[in-house]
């Protein structure tokens, strides 16, 4: 389901953040272990956002809404590697604006996606964490280096993944996925709290299952 | 002549920390020089009448927050990631040989 759809359900109370949670920790718990498409899940952290998410005229514009996070992107207190040896143990002590942002916006995060090791990669089969794969035919890699935000996208482990695109690390897993990637124009989303790759090309920006998520999502983080 | 010779990959190979076999310094003595070899093909354009610049899009204006003092990290919070610490210090290998 699209984050716009489940935006729908949830405004009419046909279901709740819990329950959109549950279903896809459930999908997590059996597709993951064959997809990889994670570095780590947050599952405590996810069940108390969702407990807490606003159902109100307050909620924000992903109320709700699960997302996973690219491990090269700071999220507070946090494991965050760059899916590599080297940061292992690193807990950033604060929160990238994008990650800020999406919690503000009431997103539920559900951990943070495998990617190439500090992003030089385009197949994410550099990565500490092995290779993601992809869900469509799983002896294929996802692409890379966002790949294992592409790879959750389209295996339903997640609604809405963000990614960095520095020479088409978001635009190219999304296309091997069959997903959608967009890289926001240079300055139009702020990189604060995304461990650099190269500074004046690096870009966060969203992995969506259509292009509505896509335009909802760049709204959010932008 | 190699446009990086062997010695040349020894010294970027101990600047990175990595070790290498012999034939690997041969390998990429050559690979490195290929690479700086396609990237000169950029020196086929002219670009007498380009400014210099920093980035391609001109309008490109950072953002910033206001320059008012808030509150930042505790000390505690910024040695959290400290592989080691002494006191309220960072503890590091030392850089800097007195002369």
């Amino acid at each position: 389901m699209t984050a716009h759809e489940l935006r729908e359900k949830l405004a009419k109370n046909q279901t709740s953040a819990g329950e959109v949670l549950g279903g896809i920790l459930e999908r997590i718990k059996k597709i993951e272990p064959k997809i990889n498409a994670y570095a780590r899940v947050s599952e405590g952290a996810a069940v108390k956002a969702a407990a807490s998410v606003r159902t109100d005229g307050a909620a924000g514009a992903l109320a709700g809404i699960p997302v996973a996070v690219k491990d090269n992107i700071c999220v507070n207190g946090e494991e965050t590697t760059c899916a590599s040896r080297i940061l292992k143990g690193f807990r950033p002590p604060y929160d990238a604006t994008v990650v800020k942002r999406l919690k503000d916006a009431g997103a539920v995060l559900l951990g943070k996606t495998n990617m190439d090791e500090f992003a030089f990669g385009s197949s994410c089969e550099t990565s500490c964490y092995g290779s993601t794969r992809n869900p469509h035919d799983t002896s294929r890699i996802p692409g890379g280096s966002s790949g294992g935000s592409a790879a959750a996208v389209a295996a339903g482990t997640a609604v809405i993944a963000i990614g960095s695109d520095t020479g088409g690390s978001i635009r190219q897993p999304a296309a091997m996925c069959g997903v959608v990637g967009l890289k926001p124009t240079y300055g139009r989303v702020a990189r604060y709290g995304l461990i650099a790759f190269a500074s004046s090309l690096d870009q966060i920006g969203p992995i969506t299952r259509d292009v509505e998520d896509s335009a909802l999502a760049l709204n959010v983080i932008a | 002549m190699k446009l990086i010779d062997k010695d040349t990959v020894k010294h970027i190979a101990k600047l990175s920390r990595l070790s290498l076999a012999e034939e690997e310094v041969e390998l990429y003595s050559k690979q490195l020089g290929d690479i700086l070899l396609y990237i000169s093909k950029l020196n086929q354009l002219n670009t007498d009448d380009v400014e210099p610049m920093s980035h391609v899009l001109p309008c490109l204006v950072n953002v910033e927050r206001p320059d008012a003092p808030a509150v930042s990290f505790s000390t505690e919070q910024a040695l959290a990631n400290a592989p080691e610490k002494d006191g309220d210090f960072f503890r590091i290998p030392k850089v800097i040989e007195a002369k």
